[in-house]
């Protein structure tokens, strides 16, 4: 009997896989259930109870401290109605927007770039440069927040290699520096996934392209991208919903200012939860979010199903 | 040929750091192929270069003693070190560690019998729970938290351990995603035989499963523990005591202060960041060594 | 604290199941309520536990001196009543940060502190959520109370009850390096009559030494609701509409006033005569950052707040600068055109827990008497960069000669300064001035006319049209 069927251990089955019948197993086995429980135990007390409180906390009027803090009461759609008419709201959305669109793309172009020139290096380069680019990624948000801005404010590393030591680059384009920042705490990951996933692509068919005489790009693009795509695929996603949930990187930078270039959603939840005191309304702005991320996970969802 | 038996075995885990680079083939060495990686070492370095740069006041700063938020040739020392090492900020490096120990053994075991039973097991609404799972590691922590703190405040659960279990649940849906797919490329062949032995499903767990997918499981957890480890948000707000704030929130509330010890602060930090880089090199050993998952089986 | 539990069951709990929790814990606590009650109105002779929150990093000068000022006192108050121990919270972080840890700490009645020290401002949001306890009883007594300024004593009073005592203030004046100044060729005293004075004065001084920042005003929303209280709010109290809320509650959006101040920063930084952003917009604090450009002789004029007199001393160290007592002069904010001084007041009061047992907060008062004693008063004052609130102690050696003449300057200019408001809308409000102010340091081509639409937009949209108000 075969054993199970190829898959591919990056992203996983498709979800035709999931569904497919298992012959030698035609009972549902419902004391597997047993084993869920811990996980699902958790989740649900500690995800589901608090989204649902959040989706009821977004209509009513509780604030952290003044007459409402302690005896709050339902207030229908005033707050829904208060979104639609909140310009900080709507700036910070398309601020957000482009957060996320400029992380998604260095990320995924750094990635590959990255992956792709580190297979044909030597093994010193790939130590030292992979190594570099991993212990960006996995250090801590704060720490690297902090060493952004501390590198590109006056006196900053990032001002003195060009030439302008005193320059404050923060505060000339916060947006594009906060998006560097996050592209560079996150490339690593994307780095070693398409790494990976470069590997995996056999090289007889890289080798039988070049016997073709096919160039770097039509390689690239016959071989290499429809092969990566479902990789690419899942890095998009993550690196979305990693932007879009990005809170100490900015918060430490720059507090969301100045003004409101650089105040994401998570940003503006927390401004109007806990310094203006509207708990209600920031958690609102938070549904907003979960909103979002849910459409991310639907495309995403839609996308690996579509794949051969 | 040794090169395609390390291509085609578990993906992520050999990208670690392998050690065969795929060279075109010998016939090729020309002028221009010479040209080309010595372009491609000048771009690698280049880039290698700047995203070293952010990382160079923080090693600077922490040497010197008279550190500011420039950069700048430091007056070498190690007087920060010594400071930070002590009192305080030595317990809130402590109180890090408990938060993220905690938080990654509850879902670290919690989302091996998850992945086990979704990968294993016919379950109804298969497809859904997976994409629960998905969809829940997407949900931003920043919305999360306010909830959260309402409901902590009023059980008083504004502290260490129940900010720990919530920590968990954060990571929890995409560790049991991760350690799922490293259990589905475990062969069944194994388990089979041990149930057909009349093994327990804790022993199947125990003897065939875990080790097995061990580098899965591995990353997995060292995914909640960097999680947990860098968590800021969330202990910002739902811990109350002062005294048991990790250490994000002391870095954070250092940065802030009038008379800003920068040195203190760059050690600190590096010293923060030494248990994450070490997790990092642990891994990549685990990922070596251990991604021969199909030795368990004859041929 | 286990006697305020029984009391407050039903400010906490609103859930069915946690009403089930409650209602068997009420009949357990409410017995425990009762005999701590009974025992304690019988002498004090039981064991009470009080906490004290306060701002770590933030109220103090320096942390280590915090920590002294607050062991010290807790440590008299003990020797002088055994029966009552003293947990110190020590709540850290920046002024924004730690106003929110507060808000959770009240939030929740496990962790609201029976006594707490925070800004002035935030008096009247913590009364109207029903965290603050009526201390009128605890006041009667009192020496020091009486011996406030009405103007301070009113500080905590709403509705004729007191919420709040002072423990220390804050006013602000003008700071000046004499040397650049005879550089530039001004008269020494200083003493600019109206706004068009200190501008002229700037201008002389870039002349002069275009290398120096010429005058110091604090801009944009790094520091929290205070940076405004150091900075912009000064310079509207002596404009010609100081109103920030009008009687009714509304906050003013657009006024005479606050046009002519956004054109005063407008004419600062379009002229080059302000300071840099990498400085104003600084995480550190950044109303601390002229004392270090003052010693470092980068700096002309500062609009600044009377505690950084006391960072060139030796106990502060921010930094320590001997000959500051004679490099450096101080003079009053004059009014726009003239007629006097202008300044705001805010300061850090005390305020008592709701939810406290009575025995808990005859202890707090107790704590408190001993916090104001003179000799603690004073030092609190100094080392926190406050003006004592008892006005007989501004004429005391132990505080004038500490940051002298600093101190002393700033106690005679503290009859001209008028209070914050403290309201829900004041952190928004504030918020927009702010960020009007930051936007004109930015992009100094903002005239004050731009910078002001923008901020009632922004105030406008926040709080609604019916929270708000233009004034001519």
């Amino acid at each position: 009997m075969v054993s199970s069927p190829v898959v591919d251990t990056i992203t996983g089955p498709s979800l035709q896989d999931l569904w497919k019948t298992r012959h030698d197993k035609t009972r549902y086995q419902w004391s597997s259930l047993g084993l869920l429980t811990p996980t699902f135990a958790l989740l649900i007390l500690l995800f589901l109870v608090p989204m649902g409180f959040a989706i009821y906390l977004g209509l009513t009027n509780l604030t952290l401290i003044g007459p409402t803090a302690v005896h709050s009461s339902f207030t229908g759609t005033e707050n829904l109605i208060r979104l639609k008419g909140d310009a900080t709201f709507w700036s910070s959305l398309w601020v957000t927007a482009i957060f996320i669109v400029g992380s998604i793309a260095g990320v995924v172009v750094l990635g590959y770039t990255l992956a792709s020139l580190l297979m044909r290096a030597t093994p010193w380069m790939r130590v030292v440069v992979g190594g570099i680019v991993v212990i960006s990624w996995m250090m801590p948000a704060v720490t690297a927040g902090m060493t952004w801005y501390a590198s590109t404010t006056g006196n900053g590393t990032f001002g003195t290699l060009l030439g302008h030591p005193n320059a404050n680059l923060l505060d000339a384009q916060p947006l594009l520096v906060v998006t560097l920042a996050s592209i560079w705490s996150m490339t690593g990951f994307s780095m070693l996934v398409m790494g990976a996933a470069l590997r995996n692509i056999p090289s007889e068919a890289i080798e039988a392209a070049i016997v073709e005489n096919a160039s770097t790009w039509q390689r690239f693009r016959m071989i290499v991208l429809p092969l990566l795509r479902p990789t690419m695929t899942a890095i998009v996603l993550l690196t979305g919903l990693l932007a879009l949930a990005n809170f100490s990187l900015i918060y430490i930078m720059t507090q969301g200012g100045p003004g409101n270039s650089t105040n994401i959603l998570p940003l503006y939840s927390y401004q109007q939860a806990f310094t203006y005191n509207n708990l209600a309304y920031g958690a609102l702005i938070g549904n907003v979010m979960v909103v979002i991320a849910t459409v991310f996970g639907v495309f995403y969802v839609r996308i690996t199903a579509r794949r051969l | 040929m040794t090169q395609n038996d390390s291509a085609s075995t578990s993906g992520v885990a050999t990208a670690l750091l392998s050690d065969e680079p795929i060279r075109p083939p010998e016939n090729r060495q020309t002028q221009r192929t010479l040209a080309r990686r010595l372009t491609l070492h000048t771009i690698l370095a280049g880039l290698g270069i700047l995203f070293l740069a952010p990382m160079l006041w923080l090693f600077l700063a922490s040497i010197d003693s008279q550190a500011s938020w420039g950069i700048e040739w430091p007056h070498f020392s190690l007087i920060n070190f010594r400071h930070v090492l002590t009192g305080s900020l030595l317990h809130s490096l402590w109180n890090s560690v408990v938060l993220a120990v905690i938080s990654t053994t509850i879902a670290s075991v919690a989302g091996v019998f998850a992945a086990y039973s979704l990968s294993r097991r016919r379950i109804p609404f298969k497809g859904p729970l997976i994409l629960f799972i998905i969809f829940s590691s997407g949900v931003p922590l920043a919305i999360m938290v306010i909830p959260v703190y309402e409901i902590f405040s009023r059980f008083g659960f504004l502290s260490i351990l129940p900010t720990a279990v919530f920590l968990s649940v954060t990571s929890l849906p995409f560790e049991v995603y991760l350690m799922k797919n490293f259990i589905d490329a475990v062969p069944t062949d194994l388990e089979e035989a041990a149930r057909m032995e009349r093994a327990s499903t804790f022993q199947v767990l125990r003897r065939v499963v875990i080790p097995l997918a061990l580098p899965g499981i591995a990353a997995a957890a060292i995914f909640g523990f960097v999680n947990a480890w860098g968590s800021f948000v969330v202990p910002l707000i739902l811990i109350s005591p002062a005294n048991q704030q990790p250490a994000p929130i002391a870095i954070y509330t250092f940065l802030t202060l009038p008379k800003a010890q920068f040195g203190n602060i760059a050690a600190y930090s590096l010293i923060f960041c030494v248990p994450v880089f070490i997790l990092y090199a642990v891994s990549s050993r685990l990922f070596r060594e251990g991604f021969v998952l199909g030795g368990g089986v004859k041929g | 604290m286990k006697g305020n539990e029984g009391k407050q069951m039903k400010v906490m709990l609103r859930g069915a199941i946690p009403r089930l929790i409650a209602g068997t814990a009420i009949i357990a606590l409410s017995t425990a309520s009762l005999a701590t009650g009974v025992v304690s109105q019988a002498g004090a002779s039981s064991k009470v536990t009080i906490s004290v929150a306060y701002a770590a990093n933030t109220t103090f000068d320096t942390t280590p001196l915090g920590l002294t000022w607050w062991t010290q006192v807790k440590k008299e108050f003990e020797t002088k009543y055994p029966n009552v121990t003293v947990n110190l919270d020590a709540v850290p972080g920046g002024e924004p940060d730690f106003l929110t840890k507060l808000a959770l700490l009240y939030h929740s009645t496990s962790t609201a502190p029976t006594l707490a020290q925070f800004p002035s401002t935030e008096i009247a949001l913590y009364q109207s959520t029903g965290y603050l306890a009526n201390m009128n009883k605890y006041l009667t007594t009192t020496s020091w109370f009486k011996s406030y300024p009405k103007v301070i004593q009113n500080e905590g009073k709403i509705g004729g009850k007191i919420y709040a005592v002072s423990s220390g203030e804050n006013n602000v004046g003008l700071y000046y390096d004499k040397s650049i100044l005879q550089k530039a060729g001004i008269a020494l005293p200083w003493q600019p009559k109206t706004w068009a004075d200190i501008i002229s004065a700037a201008k002389k001084i870039k002349a002069a030494e275009p290398k120096i920042i010429p005058l110091w005003v604090d801009a944009g929303t790094s520091a929290g609701p205070n940076g405004a209280g150091y900075g912009i709010l000064n310079l509207l109290a002596g404009s010609s509409t100081p109103t920030i809320e009008t009687s009714s509650g509304k906050m003013v959006v657009s006024s005479k006033g606050l046009t002519q101040t956004l054109d005063f920063f407008h004419t600062v930084f379009a002229d080059g005569l302000g300071a840099p952003t990498s400085q104003l917009f600084s995480p550190n604090n950044a109303p601390n950052i002229p004392s270090t450009d003052f010693f470092k002789g980068t700096l002309g004029i500062a609009v600044g707040a009377n505690f950084l007199g006391g960072n060139w001393t030796k106990q502060v160290s921010f930094p320590y600068w001997a000959k500051a007592s004679t490099a450096m002069g101080v003079a009053g904010l004059p009014k726009i055109n003239g007629g006097g001084y202008a300044s705001t007041l805010s300061g850090w009061d005390y305020g008592m827990s709701s939810t406290a047992s009575a025995a808990q907060l005859t202890a707090a008062g107790e704590f408190m008497n001993v916090a104001q004693e003179q000799t603690n008063l004073i030092e609190a004052g100094n080392w926190a960069g406050w003006v004592p609130p008892v006005q007989s102690d501004w004429t005391v050696p132990l505080y004038t000669n500490f940051a002298a003449p600093f101190n002393e300057e700033f106690g005679k200019l503290l009859p001209s300064s008028s209070e914050l408001p403290s309201n829900a809308n004041y952190n928004v409000w504030v918020q927009g001035i702010e960020e009007a102010s930051g936007n004109i340091a930015q992009k100094p081509s903002t005239t004050g006319a731009q910078a002001l639409a923008t901020m009632k937009g922004f105030v406008t949209n926040q709080l609604g049209a019916s929270a708000v108000v233009s004034l001519p």
